[in-house]
Formats: structure tokens, sequence, C-alpha cells
């Protein structure tokens, strides 16, 4: 079969694809190892007298302080909405219960709300619950988008697994408990893993509601942080993509050492049907 | 505000008969109450996060609500000052033009490296994973870098344009300005379309193609015949959601244009922003609501079009 | 990015300030009336404040641009606290994020004791009573330092305060014109422009677009974009009529301005990227050296100072140029000022505070790490004030300053005209959709009106 594929497609077609792809962020890096100076009067693609001076002071300014914040945020609602979405979406697909397809449809709308519209109301909201400026409240709205994410990937994933072992073990006798922890989590593991990914980048990428929720340094995250770095009207470029690239790394290592969920969590759905 | 992810769920697999016989280990009344149960907290998650919001942001539309003051019901005024305002033509032909530039480009970038990537080749998964990169990097990063890349002064693209002594002022002139709007939210976007393409590649029977290939078909006949067909449905739901959340986006523009040169590349998000800016709640909220319809008639359409899945 | 930021600001603050409408006055306008007198820290009222305090007295301070003045302005508050044996705390804010802060801490009653914020938030705060009158403190600190500059005088006492001083000035953000003497010299130039005639004859002299740039301003919704309001204002164009209620911007005045400025930008003596929203057709391109002139209050400065001495001395600097009608160069004042909301014995510590940091000592110093210019007149005899950069600043608070708004009527709805970047949106009309000078003035006071309306119902 191989024969029928020309490897130079196959070789220019990769070729013009990293360079669309890597283009932007290599010469993110480039700008984040410039000094100010050469930013703006050595405009160039290879870094000129390249420096980590960026980083460096990046560092000193708190920024993992910022990161950890993030990080505890990104986790604590990605957990959350696994968890629930797990629930919900399992019951949607599997338990009988008056107006559970009119909840589906709910869920894809929620999904597909503008977060614009939901900025506002919101706030009242926190404000309520007395969490302004908390990691607890942020990450509470943070569910507004990481839930109905989370269920509705699952609702698709757990329609497209065939019942037939859950219905052998329920057979022999296992409880509903059961059924999910043995059977269900780990046959859908690919479909969780994926969820739990997107979850976790979506609040870890947030900037607008934690510019809103999160007032004090001790509790901003790192797009608060990364935004705050350009204190006057002279931008210092090389400042912000060093924190650009910071942000990015806990990412891409997310995302390469869990591609093979990730497209696959996405292919398995379609080809286990 | 927050750019969506797009997401594609397993794409819509036939329904086998056995899900409808199976049966969980309880009496019907029990299972309806543990499920019942297991989707409440969802359920009281979704009414006091985004349905109450909604609704709260809808009513504020129908008046004239300031910060730091009450407001009163206004009836469509807030609507009609929308119709009126010089930017409403804007950010409404820009929702047709941003929208189908970039989902065409998304389309054929996505259907071009799919195939490529469903090539038999070396390290596959290391292709994958970069090509996931830009979708995967957070979107206010990469459309920070996209506004380096574009910078006039120290811009990659002014660089390699200069090679050929050209220089081109990306984000002042409107046409350049839509044109670079574009041009970044099709690199933060394109993977998901990938993405969604290569599931549905892989659900396409080798036995298929190997069929074509008895018949002699070349590499591009397998692809119009065998793999089109077979990714038709996928399409169809990628395109609407891309559609949704392009619509929906704001970080885009806001980063790269603020919705400038004049109202060149102004959306309705943007637009709505500038107007919690001048403190105005009651028309910020008519221009975010503005676009409801049309997202109305979208989710309809991917519930019919998208089959069992999403009904 | 600075407006950006600004702008994600502000509609931050007003996300949040919509519950405070619905409670409005709550606990607000607890004003106390037992005003010490601001003196050292011996002062006995102060003692005794600093006895009973309770708890850790917040100042949030305004990041200013070189890191070295914000570490200067912190020491100098924890010392100020170890002085007087509270616990202090100081909360570095980016003061392009003040307004969505201050709106949250509103919100979630968490406001410090005291606060560094710009004008125009000071005026919306004043207007709603959150915050405290400062009268007392004005007067001492002017009278301890030779007194307050005029312009700034008349802007902080100004009856649209509502007849009580709310602010105590530490600064303000000034225009200043930055030249390249090497280039303006070469081309025969060697006397900065004192009108936008000379100006524009300077400009398009140097200019060799699109290596570089005559004049480096910028159209863009973005503040330095809105220094166009002042310029139109020189023309003799006037936002609103005298009773700030009708907006008057279809006039011979301003479609005078408009002429001159899309001009300009049609014969590429401004840069085509003035119309987009970051600093890539002033501040940048000057550092980039693409640009003859830019407006500017001393960031630029500092850059350059730091990373490419080389164009600082290529550089000179003189006050804004005056227009056919009258001279304009607004003056930016950034106040400390208190909270309504906090405690009577925090309010004299805050009084306290702000007098000492009104000191020449440490002024001396911080104000050579600022880009700020002077406000007390004792404050003349700094030597960063002799520095050539610096020195415009001086004479904007001696003499050339005029009060916010200025010739117009500083009201809410000026600010909102303001804030929508009103002004660099006309001219936007003009050079980017290709309306005609009539038609873009005739829609401006159109748009200006409904503003206006707004406001002054």
């Amino acid at each position: 079969m191989n024969r029928h594929y020309n490897p130079w497609v196959t070789r220019i077609g990769l070729l013009l694809m990293t360079i669309f792809v890597c283009f932007p962020v290599y010469f993110m890096v480039v700008v984040s190892l410039k000094t100010p100076l050469d930013i703006y009067r050595q405009p160039s693609l290879t870094p000129t007298n390249p420096t980590f001076q960026n980083y460096i002071q990046l560092f000193q300014q708190g920024f993992l302080h910022n990161m950890l914040n993030s990080v505890i945020v990104a986790t604590a609602t990605c957990v959350v909405s696994t968890i629930l979405g797990i629930l919900a979406a399992y019951a949607i697909v599997r338990l009988r219960f008056p107006g559970r397809n009119a909840l589906g449809k709910f869920v894809l709308m929620s999904y597909l709300t503008p977060l614009i519209l939901l900025f506002i109301p919101l706030s009242v909201i926190i404000q309520n619950l007395h969490l302004s400026d908390t990691l607890l409240g942020i990450s509470i709205i943070y569910l507004a988008f990481t839930v109905p994410l989370s269920t509705w990937f699952l609702l698709g994933f757990f329609r497209a697994m065939p019942p037939d072992l859950e219905e052998a073990a329920s057979l022999d006798g296992a409880s509903l408990p059961q059924i999910l922890r043995l059977i269900v989590i780990p046959m859908a593991a690919p479909g969780i893993a994926t969820s739990a990914i997107l979850a976790f980048t979506m609040s870890w990428s947030e900037l607008f509601l934690a510019l809103v929720f999160l007032t004090t340094p001790n509790s901003q995250t790192m797009p608060v942080a990364l935004q705050d770095i350009i204190l006057g009207d002279v931008q210092n470029y090389g400042l912000v993509m060093a924190g650009a690239v910071v942000a990015t790394i806990p990412i891409v290592v997310m995302y390469y050492f869990g591609q093979r969920w990730l497209v696959q969590g996405v292919a398995a759905g379609a080809t286990k049907g | 505000m927050t750019q969506q992810r797009l997401v594609e769920p397993s794409p819509p697999a036939p329904t086998p008969t056995a899900l409808k016989r199976f049966r969980p280990p309880h009496k019907p009344g029990s299972r309806a109450r543990v499920g019942v149960t297991f989707v409440s907290p969802v359920v009281l998650i979704l009414l006091v996060l985004v349905a109450f919001p909604t609704v709260a942001s809808l009513w504020y539309s129908f008046t004239n609500l300031t910060v730091g003051g009450t407001g009163s019901f206004i009836g469509f005024a807030n609507y009609v000052a929308l119709f009126k305002s010089p930017s409403f033509a804007n950010a409404a032909a820009n929702i047709v033009l941003i929208i189908a530039a970039s989902l065409a480009a998304k389309f054929v970038l996505g259907l071009a490296l799919a195939s490529l990537l469903n090539r038999p080749m070396r390290g596959r998964k290391l292709w994958r994973a970069l090509v996931i990169l830009p979708w995967a990097m957070p979107p206010f990063v990469a459309f920070m870098a996209w506004r380096l890349m574009l910078d006039g002064q120290a811009g990659a693209l002014n660089q390699v344009l200069g090679w050929f002594g050209i220089h081109a002022n990306f984000l002042a002139t409107p046409g350049m300005a839509r044109f670079s709007v574009v041009m970044a939210t099709v690199w933060a976007g394109f993977p998901f379309w990938v993405i969604g393409f290569l599931a549905a590649m892989q659900t396409i029977p080798k036995e298929l193609y190997e069929a074509a290939e008895m018949d002699g078909a070349t590499s591009w006949q397998r692809f119009i015949n065998v793999t089109m067909p077979g990714i038709r449905s996928t399409v169809s739901v990628v395109a609407v959601l891309s559609a949704i959340w392009t619509t929906n986006d704001f970080v885009n523009v806001w980063l790269l244009t603020q919705g400038g040169p004049s109202s060149a590349t102004m959306t309705f998000p943007v637009l709505s922003y500038l107007d919690l800016t001048n403190f105005q709640l009651g028309s910020a909220s008519a221009a975010a609501m503005i676009t409801l319809p049309l997202f109305v008639v979208l989710v309809l359409w991917l519930s019919r079009s998208g089959g069992e899945e999403y009904k | 990015m600075l407006n950006k930021k600004r702008i994600l600001a502000t509609a931050t603050a007003v996300a949040l300030m919509v519950p405070l409408a619905a409670c409005s006055s709550g606990g607000l306008g607890s004003g106390s009336s037992a005003v010490p007198s601001v003196g050292d820290s011996a002062n006995p009222a102060v003692l005794k404040a600093a006895k009973d305090f309770k708890g850790t007295f917040t100042y949030w301070t305004g990041l200013t641009f070189p890191d070295a003045g914000n570490k200067i302005e912190e020491n100098a508050i924890a010392q100020w606290g170890k002085n007087l044996g509270i616990s202090v705390q100081v909360v570095a804010v980016n003061q392009n994020d003040t307004a969505q802060r201050v709106a949250a801490a509103l919100q979630s009653g968490s406001m410090p004791d005291a606060l560094t914020i710009g004008y125009d938030l000071a005026k919306v705060m004043a207007s709603k009573k959150q915050l405290a009158p400062v009268g007392d403190a004005f007067d001492s600190i002017g009278a301890a330092h030779d007194g307050w500059f005029d312009p700034i005088k008349k802007a902080t006492t100004d009856k649209s305060w509502g007849g009580s001083v709310y602010g105590v000035p530490l600064g303000f953000f000034g225009n200043v014109l930055f030249q390249r003497t090497d280039l303006l010299k070469k081309a025969g130039f060697t006397k900065a422009p004192t009108t936008w005639k000379e100006f524009t004859t300077q400009a398009t002299k140097i200019n060799s677009a699109p290596k570089l740039y005559g004049a480096g301003i910028s159209l863009g919704n973005v503040l330095d974009g809105n220094e166009q309001t002042a310029i139109m204002q020189s023309f003799g164009g006037r936002v609103a009529n005298n009773a700030g209620t009708k907006c008057t911007l279809d006039t011979p005045q301003v479609k005078n301005y408009l002429n001159w400025i899309t001009g300009l930008y049609k014969s590429q003596v401004i840069p085509p990227d003035s119309v987009t929203w970051n600093g890539a057709s002033d501040n940048n391109a000057y550092l980039a050296g693409q640009a003859g002139f830019i407006v500017n209050t001393g960031s630029v400065y500092l850059s350059m100072a730091a990373s490419d001495p080389q164009l600082e001395k290529n550089t000179a600097y003189s006050a804004l140029p005056s227009g056919p009608v009258m001279t304009v160069n607004p003056v930016d004042i950034r106040y400390r000022v208190i909270p309504s909301s906090t405690s009577s014995d925090a309010k004299i510590l805050a009084k306290n505070l702000f007098s000492v940091l009104a000191g020449d000592n440490y002024n001396t110093q911080y104000m050579a790490q600022a880009t700020y210019g002077p406000v007390l007149k004792s404050q003349a005899a700094y030597p960063i004030f002799k520095v050539p950069a610096y020195a415009p600043l001086l004479t904007i608070a001696k003499s050339g300053g005029t009060p916010p708004a200025y010739p117009d009527v500083s009201n809410t709805a000026y600010s909102a005209y303001q804030n929508n970047f009103s002004t660099p949106r006309m001219v936007q009309r003009v050079v980017t959709d290709g309306l005609s000078i009539d038609a873009a003035a005739a829609e401006a006071e159109a748009n200006c009106q409904k503003v206006y309306d707004q406001y002054n119902k």
C-alpha cells in the first residue's frame, strides 16, 4: 500500500506544515531572548545577543507563584468537572429518567453559550457567595464552561460505547458503582483523559474572568500576571514573550504526553461504534 | 470571552440495539432516582452559572442600566440604537466575512493536513502532537504572538517580506486588518479540524480503499470517492461548532485590532465590550444578545443534522 | 497594550459595579469630622491613631515605569509603618488596572486604607461618595512645600468636585514633544516647533517614509490617540458648549483641524500604523528610530536612558506646540486618596502618610525614577526636572499646563467622550473609511450628543 503514496509529497507537506505551525512559536522564543533595545532597533529572525535576562526578570517578579495559582485553579476545575461530567453523562446515556433528552440539549446549549453573556451576572453571583478574590471563587466560576464541556464530550463518548460489558457485569451481580469504577471508567479512559486535558487547558488559559475576580497579587493566576507585566506604555515585548513561552510549556508537555489519548480519544469514539 | 475550545465529541455512531435493551442493575424507579442524583450537580451548576446569567443578560438588554446607576425597562431601544450605529453594519458584515473566510481556510488546511497525517510516515505521533500545538497554546498567548508577528517595526512577517522589498501594514488598512484577523484565527483554530478529520478518516473501512485501489483509482480519486463521503457528517458538525465559536470569539479581534482601524474588524463581542467600557450595561447586553438568534438556529441545525448524537 | 488593559480594566470595573448599583450607598459616607493636623509622626493625634489602629494598614501604590521608582515608594511606606509601629502592607497595582481593582475591592468590601488613583477615577468615585475629603491634608501639604502649582490646584479644587478636595496630588502625566535633533539639524532646524504649523513644516521636511515618519502621532483608539482632542481644542475646536450639554463638533474650527491632521496622514508624514491600537506609530516607532517626533510623558526617555543612550543623545524635548487659536496641554493628575470606608484612625494615619510622602528628600529620589511631572512648587528644585526630558514637565506645571478637559467643561459626559476615543475615531472615519471631512464632523457631533444626553439627564 505504501508505494501508492509518493513519499516526497509527504515530506514536503510535513515541511510546509512545520513552518506554518512553528514560525510564530519560534519567533516568540526569539523575541523572548532579545534585549528591549534589540527588539526594535535590530529586528531579526534569529536572536541577536541572546540573553536569558527576560526569563530571570520574570521569575524575580514572582511568576512562579502565579503559575502555582494557575495549577491549583486548573487542577481543581478539571477534577470537579470531570467527575461531575462522568456522572451526568453516564446517567443521561444509560439511566432512564424523565427529561434526559432535554438535559442533553441543555448541556449542548450551555456549552455553546458565549461567555460574554455570562460575564456581568457572574460577578453578582460571586459577590453573593463572598468569594471574590479567592482561588475557590474563580474555580467555581470556571465550572460555568468546564462542566458543559466535560459533560458534552463524555456524553458523545458514552453513547458510542457498546454496553455489552456493563450488561454482562450486571448479570454477574455487580453494583452500579462497581460497574462505573471497574468497567465504564477504564473503558472510557481515553475520552475522560481528553476531556480532562481540555478542561485543564481552558482554566489554565482563562484571562478575562480572572482579571475581574482576582484582585490581589497573592491570588492572581498566570494570565493575569502576564497581562500585568507591561507597566508603562513602552512595551517590553521580550518580557511578555518570555512569560508567554513559560505559560505555554506546561500545556505543550501535557499535550505531548496526552496526544495519544487526544487523537485516539476522539477517534476511539468513532471507531468503537 | 474566554476562547472556548472547540471540541469534537465522538462523532455520531449508530446506536446499537443492545444499548436500548441494556438496563443497569436497579429497578426502574431506583434507576431513575440514581440518574437524577447523578445529574443534579451538573444541573445545579448549569442553572446557576449559565442559565440564570443568560436570562439576566437578556433582561439587561431591555433596560438602560448603567454602572453605578439604576436602570429601567426601555423596550427595544438598545436594539434600535444598535441597528443605527455605524459599527453595526461592519460587525454584521464581519460575522459573515471573518467566519466564511476562516471556515474555508480551516476546512482546506484541516483536510489537507489530516490527509497528510493519515499517510504512512515515520514518527506519526510526533507529527500529530506538533500539529496540535497552535490549538493547545493559551489563546491569548497565541494572539499576542501574532500581534508581534504582524508588528510594523519588529514583526517577523515584515522581515520576511523585506527580503522581497515589500512592507505591509498588516493592521492599518481595513482590508489588511481583516486578512490579518482571519489569518491568526485560522492558525489558532485549524488543528481542531485536523483532529476531527483524522478521527473521521480512521472510521473509514480500509476495505473501501483497497477496493478502490483494485479498480485502479488514483490517490486523488480515492480521496474524492472514498474519503470525502466518509467524513461528510464530521465536516458539518465541525463547521457548525467552529462557526459558533468564531462568532463568539473575542480574544482574536481584541488582541489584534480592537475592532479597528475605524470599525473595519468590529465584531459583536467587541462591540459589547466597548459598550461596557462606556458603562452602558443595557446596550452592551444588547450587542451580546444580537447574535443569539443565529446561535439558536445553528444549535438547532446541529441537533437535527448531527443525528442521534446531538439530540 | 497600555490601552487594551485600560479598557479591560474599565470593562471589568463596569461588570463589578453592577451589584454596587443594586445595593448602593450601604456603608458609604461615614465622613470623619475629627480632622487631625498633618505633621510629622510625633503629632499626638497621629501617635494616638497609630496606637488605636488595629490590623494592617494597606496602601495601593500605582506602578510607575521603572521598577526602581516602585521600590523607593514601597520602602518609604514600609519605613513609615515601622516608625509608627503599625503593620503595613503595600500592594503595587498596575495603573492600567486600578479602576478594575478598585471596583472589585469596593464590591468585596476589601478596599485598602489609602491608594493612588488617576484624575478620572477620582472624579467618578468622589461623585459616588466613595472617597473621604482630604482638604486639610491638601492645604497643609501645600503650605509646607511652597504651595501647589496653579494648574494642579485649579484642577483639584474645581467646583466640579462638589465643593471638597478628595485627593492629594503626587504627580501628573503630561505631554512632552520628543524630537530627533540629529535629523532636524540636518534639515536645517535648530529650534523646537512652538506651533503645529512649525511642527508640520519640520516633520514634513525630515519625513522619508516608510523608513522614517516625521510625525509619530497616534490616531488610534488609545490614550495616546486622545491627545488629538487637546490638539483639536488648540485649533479652536470644542467638544461641547460652555454648559457642557450640547456637542459642538460640526464647526469650521474642528474641520480646520481635521483638514490638517488628515493631510499629514495622507502625505504619509504620520505613519499608516497610527490608526492601530497599540503604540506602533509613536513610542515603539520612536524607539525603533523610525519617527522624528512623538508626544510622551517620560516613559520613552527612561527606556532610552536604560537601553539606547545614543538615541537619547539625539533627542530634544519641548512643550506641546500651540494651535492657531490657543495652547492646550492637559495635566493628567495622579492622586493619593482615602476611601470613605477607611476607619477614622486609619484616615488620620493615611493623611500623615501623605504628608510624609510629600517630603522633599523622598521625592527627590522618587521622582527621578518615576514618570511624573512636579505638583508642589518645592519640587521645581529637584535635579530630575533639570534633565531635558523632564524640564518641559516643570514648564507645564508652572504655566503651560491646562486643567483636564480645558477649554471644555470637565464633566462625566466629557470623560465618556474621551473614553470612547471619539476624536481619533472621527479622524479614522476620514483616513480609514474615506468619509468627507464634513460628513465625519457631522457624524461625530451626532454620536457625541448621544453620549452627552445620556449623562446630562
